[in-house]
């Protein structure tokens, strides 16, 4: 019974993201198409936390990255096209990827979460004190990418329905594509890791090279998120790769529920709501999205997905 | 074919020791631990090391896995110099073990841990777009160890949830998933009551045959129960090594069990 | 530049990395001690220096305005511990993280509260208020010779602590154990109580002394707090002298590495990028000594 619910649950949730522009005002299409973003951004971090149990503080270094390479990559005059575009991000920040990985990834525990946050902070820094993207102002995505199908079908990024409609699709493939991973004979080497790094090391694993495998296809996928983000705002900054988007990122994953699928999608929709919320009841919202911070770590830590609904039948 | 049969590799096997160490020393920041410890096991023997606490029996066993270097000495596996290789290489190259602390995966299901250590035999593991299912030898492998330890009915349990002497089970079953030639068991008795004892041994009794084990082990009555070479350990020396009966009536023995009869 | 450039600068970096030291070493022992990664460490530090500017304000004395400041942190430590740290012991990195994560936003947006969002600056105390002549046109501060004192002074009483106490026999062991801290016989919950409260006393210390040489301004908590992480990957964890090391390495490097354009080959590469010469360093120990310099291997 309590499965059926909860596939009624989702399909109508499904149905309402699909029918949401249709009545939605302009200002929730966007929000929405803001948490869909984060979404993929978040899940990606999952696939870190949750599923591999490297517990990082520097994710949205490929975030933001990938929106950069967006940026510096988008030429002045005419428009990119978009896979091309997306591609390029994807594979850049792959490339940065492998090199922050290979450095933290020689790295356990306490000391793995310290240098992946200097690593991403460098990045911070790299961009904010440089003059090579703009430095503290960030930079203008020149021209949007242009999504063309040929000549026969064509979404335009600037309108909001579009481009909601496009950071839908995506951020289903997304969930897709890590539940794919999640049951792959890869995935159930990141399970071993997650649970028993050091058996997992003695059954005959190289356990480094998968934990450096599954952070670059980690840092592809927030490659992703922070390039649909860039388009979304047409605009790139140092923020963009701080580690309060990383701390923001890791407490929609705890708030979700870490190490399901759904986690994320659940966490970050719920965060970013509630501190939608708080913005509006005072402009030190900072300070009840900390208290909340603090009181589910202490009392939730297993997250929403912790509630029987939406557990999967036992 | 199945693939955990892996006969046809066997009968090329050269007869003589499986595994071997020569010399075998381990110094920690100046304390010795190991002091040139030689030993060996060929198929279808049990050795098995016993002695007091701190004798170095863990430490020789963290060598031979892999787990330690060894400061001097040579680790010889199947006829092939291994000394120096990590604990990964090691299983690869057919050395499985178990732990004195159980060392298994508590959130997962019986079938799962078995399913991970199977799978690392198989060249698969990189895999990422396809599921499980389009491998379903994995699985089988794992169904035919538990088959073997006579774990069938635990299969979908969590490992967390079951006893203290099936979690010893699931140790054991993890090793043997990895079709190792050589098999080191540390401890396997650990924290077992008088039943699961004897389980224990007739499990051992049962699947001898196939690998050459080396034993660490305090209680006396599997050792003599199982062992065909026994070897006794003190402050990381080697004071005798025998068959189990020559051992037992040795003096040096005797006093270094501070007068306790061994077979007590 | 000429040697006594270079000689300012060094005794510049020397007491730049002892102040490293004071916010690097609460952290390692923290973790050290109660095995807990407590990333609000920066906060103190920054709570520190607006108490500082605050205090200083209303007491007009400098050393009157110290004490009160160290007492109030250590208070706060205290109280921290009670609400929130004592319940982190048993749970994993990831929680630990996130509640200490909570804490940074809750005092970012308090500071913002209570001190707004500017940057201000504190005076010299008037007793160390003045140079030292080294040559006819170079001279260097006595308040910065006074903070290294300092810093070397509490740094002796932490290596006498850590070598010549039971407790200093588990910071030393890196690794933080409830069973050999109970078999030692001491009362766990004080003990932890305490040590929290140092650290936290300690970073607020070292955000009040810094205060009359740099600025006081928003930023100032998490721009420490990743510096004290690269001082303890490079040190190592368990290791007060790996954090000492690391830390006056790193004062050397960031404070040479923003006089000195880097040169390489002649061609001067970007010089905004020697802000990031620490976190070369940092890459370096990361590819040839995972562990850090003075750290166990793991």
């Amino acid at each position: 019974m309590r499965a059926i619910l909860r596939k009624l649950f989702f399909g109508l949730i499904f149905l309402a993201l699909l029918l949401l522009p249709f009545w939605g005002d302009r200002f929730y299409i966007q929000f929405a198409s803001k948490i869909l973003i984060m979404i993929v951004f978040v899940s990606s971090l999952n696939l870190l936390v949750g599923f591999t149990g490297l517990v990082s503080l520097g994710h949205a270094a490929f975030f933001g990255f990938s929106g950069y390479v967006l940026a510096l990559l988008s030429p002045v005059d005419s428009a990119m096209n978009f896979f091309v575009a997306l591609l390029a991000s994807i594979l850049c920040t792959g490339v940065l990827g492998v090199i922050f990985g290979a450095l933290v990834l020689r790295t356990k525990g306490i000391f793995f979460i310290m240098s992946t946050l200097a690593l991403g902070e460098m990045l911070f820094y790299f961009l904010h004190d440089t003059d090579l993207a703009g430095g503290s102002d960030g930079m203008y995505i020149n021209s949007r990418p242009d999504v063309s199908f040929f000549d026969w079908w064509q979404l335009d990024l600037a309108n909001v329905v579009h481009f909601y409609y496009l950071a839908l699709i995506t951020a289903v493939i997304v969930l897709i594509v890590i539940r794919a991973i999640i049951h792959s004979p890869f995935g159930r080497v990141l399970a071993g890791i997650c649970v028993n790094e050091h058996r997992t090391k003695a059954l005959g694993y190289n356990t480094y090279k998968f934990k450096l495998v599954c952070f670059v296809i980690a840092s592809m996928i927030a490659a992703v998120s922070g390039f649909l983000s860039a388009v979304q705002f047409g605009v790139v900054n140092p923020e963009m790769v701080g580690w309060h988007v990383s701390g923001h990122a890791l407490m929609m994953v705890i708030l979700g529920g870490k190490g399901a699928i759904l986690g994320p999608v659940i966490g970050t929709t719920t965060l970013m709501l509630v501190e939608e919320g708080f913005q509006m009841v005072t402009k030190h919202w900072q300070l009840l999205t900390g208290v909340a911070i603090v009181l589910v770590a202490l009392f939730f830590p297993h997250g929403l997905v912790g509630f029987k609904f939406f557990k999967k039948g036992s | 074919m199945d693939w955990l049969d892996l006969s046809f590799l066997k009968k090329d096997l050269k007869v003589g020791a499986l595994i071997e160490a020569r010399g075998l020393t381990k110094k920690f920041s100046g304390l010795t631990a190991v002091s040139k410890v030689s030993l060996s096991c060929e198929r279808g023997h049990i050795h098995a090391v016993i002695g007091p606490n701190g004798a170095g029996k863990s430490t020789l066993m963290n060598l031979l896995s892999g787990e330690l270097r060894p400061t001097e000495g040579k680790i010889v596996v199947d006829g092939v110099d291994v000394t120096g290789y990590g604990s990964t290489k090691m299983s690869l190259l057919g050395v499985g073990r178990s732990y004195q602390r159980t060392n298994i995966y508590p959130s997962l299901s019986v079938l799962e841990n078995c399913n991970i250590a199977v799978q690392s035999r198989l060249d698969m593991s990189m895999q990422f777009m396809r599921s499980v299912n389009a491998y379903p030898d994995v699985e089988s492998g794992s169904r035919r160890v538990i088959e073997r330890l006579q774990l069938d009915s635990l299969s979908y349990k969590k490992a967390s949830e079951l006893s203290h002497g099936e979690q010893r089970q699931i140790e054991i079953a993890l090793a043997l998933a990895t079709d190792p030639k050589v098999l080191l068991l540390d401890e396997p008795l650990a924290g077992m009551g008088a039943e699961e004892s004897l389980n224990m041994i007739a499990l051992l009794q049962r699947i001898r045959s196939d690998f050459a084990v080396i034993l660490v082990e305090h209680d006396m009555d599997a050792v003599f129960a199982l062992a065909d070479t026994l070897t006794v350990m003190q402050n990381g020396e080697i004071i005798e090594s025998d068959k189990p009966a020559v051992v037992r009536s040795s003096p040096r023995v005797q006093e270094a069990y501070l007068g306790t009869s061994i077979d007590a | 530049m000429d040697a006594f450039a270079i000689f300012i600068q060094a005794m510049n970096g020397i007491q730049y990395g002892l102040l490293l030291f004071l916010v690097a070493s609460g952290l390692t022992l923290i973790f050290g001690i109660m095995g807990v990664i407590n990333i609000a460490h920066g906060s103190f530090y920054m709570i520190g220096a607006y108490l500082a500017w605050s205090l200083m304000g209303w007491l007009e004395n400098f050393w009157f305005g110290l004490f009160v400041g160290v007492a109030a942190a250590f208070l706060l430590g205290l109280v921290l511990e009670w609400m929130f740290i004592r319940f982190l012991y048993d749970r994993d990195h990831l929680q630990q993280v996130l509640v200490t994560y909570g804490l940074i936003l809750i005092f970012s947006e308090l500071r913002s509260v209570i001190w707004g969002d500017d940057v201000h600056s504190v005076a010299i105390p008037a007793l160390l208020d003045g140079s030292i002549q080294l040559t006819e046109n170079l001279a260097y501060p006595i308040y910065r010779l006074w903070l290294s004192g300092v810093c070397v002074v509490i740094a002796i009483l932490m290596y006498f602590g850590i070598q010549h106490t039971r407790l200093g026999m588990m910071i030393r062991a890196g690794e933080s154990d409830r069973e050999m801290t109970k078999a030692l016989g001491i009362n766990i919950g004080l003990v932890y109580r305490f040590i929290f409260a140092l650290g936290v006393s300690l970073a607020a210390f070292s955000g009040m002394i810094s205060a009359p040489i740099s600025s006081v301004f928003p930023g100032m908590g998490s721009q420490v707090l990743i510096v004290s992480f690269v001082v303890v990957v490079i040190g190592g964890l368990g290791s007060i002298k790996g954090a000492m090391v690391a830390a006056l390495l790193v004062g050397l490097i960031d404070t040479f590495g923003k006089v000195m354009s880097l040169d390489i080959f002649g061609i001067n590469i970007f010089p905004e990028m020697a802000g990031m010469s620490i976190f070369a360093l940092m890459a370096l120990i990361l590819i040839f000594r995972p562990q850090g310099i003075f750290g166990k291997e793991y």
